[in-house]
């Protein structure tokens, strides 16, 4: 082929709302820079609002492959959350090994469990699919707190987690934001190339249609434990991020209250782009600061305008700006028509 | 001529209801099968069957001399494929990404490709965007960019059938393709058609339309209840008055 002929052949539509994904992905490293530098670090209670963002939007981010591409309602999700936590907290109170090898350990253990999961799950969908992770997570939320106390330390949860130290460099909370907030841009920056290459397309087709899928080649029981898993692991970092940050970690903090909150977040900030799991972070904590939203029913009153919000809005704040976006671009093309 | 795929004592009951009693059928490396019948013959359980969407409840199919098992993905990763009479695609992906989906046949071959190709399309992009693209311009379907949910069905069938090409089988059936499609798109999807058999490879083609089936295939079989009714060379069956009134409908 020529290269006019390549440059005809390489698809034209990597794009979220008619604008290129290395562009949006260029736009939020900026937008997290700005947030760090001009808000984050200028207080250590702005550090805890940055701190519950990133690992908001680590489990927003998880969910995202397994539940908004591919319709696998896994609420374990708070399992997966623990996994990350209590790695670092058993790995940095309990022994001598570096406090970084409890990240990859937490990614591993929360997609083992994730594996469970969906082996167990092999043939149930929906309603029974959403019970039956549910319950593997109240499983797991009762094991930590309760019957695996001698290990996890039940209730009371694990204090006295020394501080990461890579190389002689010790990572301060200032430091751990940045880290977090990188790491929240990579993973986002990831899936959306995923979303748009062989495998995203074919959890996405799959999603559509099972018979086209299979019909198709794509082994779709491996791909939906594939996905459950990468969700997982992905997950597990927001509870790494959490334990790294606060140095203890309490068992109530890994309850089912905090699935119900990030299943809400993608599709507020819209769930056509991972940027949205994101987006959504943002906006509850923002919300959150401003009305102290999550004290008493607060979850409950989110859940319910989240609700509405969606009736509303089916295509969250990226849906809103996406009509703004082409309402826009069409009326500027049509005056050029005239 | 060397035998590609063999069905072998084919019945099939859905409840009670025959849909198909005895099926035997064969298709050689480099020949195209017309497969006819009226509404209701059986011809896309005949598919099912083959591709695994369906089992059968008795006989067996026969790939390359070996029992064909296992589900739809595994027999496609084998080189059968085929599209649907009713056009599965996903209509929020834009018809471009609807027809790279058929990547997953030669790609992902194993659960260690599979796990591979995840994390690394996660960096880069290594889906074949170029073989998309020439497949659907041979068959000519246009406007790639283009939601699925968005256009006619006569472009979802193209879809569908480049989807089937871009899995590059060796055998590969098209149920009715040829409804909405204008001229063409038929003479696009006939020019890949006689491509594949040119490279040796089978096809098994359903449609209604007598003329442009008997224009391409080099044998037809006729079903009627559950059984092969007539087969043999498209010359014959032409020719033949029980071919002629049991399926055109004239004397
Ligand atoms: N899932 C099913 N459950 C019960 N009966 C079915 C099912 N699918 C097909 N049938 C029956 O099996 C018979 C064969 O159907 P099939 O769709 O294979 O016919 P066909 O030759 O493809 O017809 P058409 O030309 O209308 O597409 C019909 O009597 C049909 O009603
Ligand atoms: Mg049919």
């Amino acid at each position: 082929m020529t290269s006019t002929q390549i440059a005809t052949a390489l698809p034209r539509d990597r794009r979220v709302l008619g604008v290129q994904t290395w562009t949006v992905a260029a736009v939020a490293l900026a937008a997290l820079a700005l947030a760090y530098f001009g808000f984050a670090v200028t207080s250590p209670y702005r550090l805890d609002i940055a701190m519950t963002f990133t690992m908001y939007s680590l489990l927003a981010l998880g969910m995202y492959v397994p539940l908004f591409l591919g319709g696998n309602i896994d609420l374990a999700y708070n399992a997966y959350y623990a996994a990350g936590a209590y790695s670092v907290a058993l790995v940095g109170a309990r022994t001598h090994l570096p406090l970084l090898v409890a990240v990859p350990i937490g990614a591993l253990i929360a997609a083992v469990l994730a594996l469970v999961v969906g082996l167990a799950t092999t043939h149930l969908s929906g309603f029974h699919l959403a019970l039956a992770t549910m319950l593997a997570g109240l499983a797991v939320y009762r094991w930590i707190s309760s019957t695996g106390a001698e290990i996890t330390g039940g209730a009371d949860g694990i204090g006295g987690i020394p501080r990461l130290e890579v190389l002689g460099v010790e990572f301060d909370r200032e430091l751990l934001v940045a880290v977090g907030f990188l790491a929240v841009w990579l993973v986002a920056l990831c899936l959306s190339r995923f979303r748009r290459a062989l495998p995203g397309l074919s959890v996405r087709l799959n999603r559509a249609s099972p018979a086209a899928a299979e019909a198709a080649g794509v082994p779709t029981r491996s791909m939906k434990l594939m996905s459950l898993m990468s969700g997982a692991a992905i997950a597990s970092l927001g509870g790494t991020f959490i334990a790294l940050m606060n140095q203890f970690i309490l068992a109530d903090s890994f309850s089912h209250d905090i699935v119900f909150l990030i299943l809400f977040l993608p599709m507020l900030g819209g769930i056509a782009s991972p940027w949205g799991a994101v987006i959504g972070a943002a906006l509850l904590v923002l919300l959150n600061e401003a009305s102290s939203l999550l004290e008493g029913p607060g979850p409950l009153i989110f859940g319910g305008a989240s609700l509405l919000i969606l009736i509303l809005l089916p295509g969250g704040l990226l849906g809103i700006a996406a009509t703004t976006w082409s309402t826009w671009a069409r009326r500027s093309r049509g005056s050029f028509d005239d | 001529m060397t035998e590609l795929l063999a069905c072998r004592d084919i019945g099939k009951l859905y409840g009670g209801v025959v849909a198909l009693k005895k099926i035997d059928l064969a298709v050689d490396a480099g020949e195209i099968v017309g497969l006819v019948g009226a509404n209701g013959a059986g011809k896309s359980t005949l598919i099912d069957i083959i591709s695994g969407n369906t089992r059968q409840s008795r006989g067996a199919v026969h790939l390359r001399g070996a029992e064909v098992r296992g589900g739809p993905a595994k027999r496609a990763r084998a080189g059968i494929s085929r599209t649907f009479q009713l056009p599965q695609v996903a209509h929020d992906l834009s018809l471009r990404e609807n027809i790279a989906c058929g990547l997953a046949a030669p790609r992902f071959r194993s659960p260690y490709r599979l796990a591979a190709e995840w994390f690394h399309s996660a960096v880069h992009d290594t889906t074949d965007w170029g073989l998309v693209e020439e497949v659907s311009r041979s068959i000519g379907l246009s406007g790639l960019e283009r939601a699925a949910g968005t256009v006619s069905f006569g472009d979802l069938r193209l879809t569908e059938v480049a989807r089937a090409l871009v899995q590059q089988p060796d055998f590969i059936m098209l149920d009715e393709p040829f409804p909405g499609v204008d001229d063409d798109g038929v003479a696009g999807v006939l020019a890949a058609l006689r491509e594949l058999s040119a490279q040796g490879k089978g096809v098994l083609l359903v449609d209604h339309n007598v003329d442009i089936v008997a224009s391409i295939a080099d044998s037809l079989v006729l079903i009627a209840e559950g059984e092969v009714a007539i087969e043999g060379s498209v010359e014959d069956c032409m020719a033949s008055q029980v071919f002629r009134h049991r399926y055109i409908g004239v004397a």
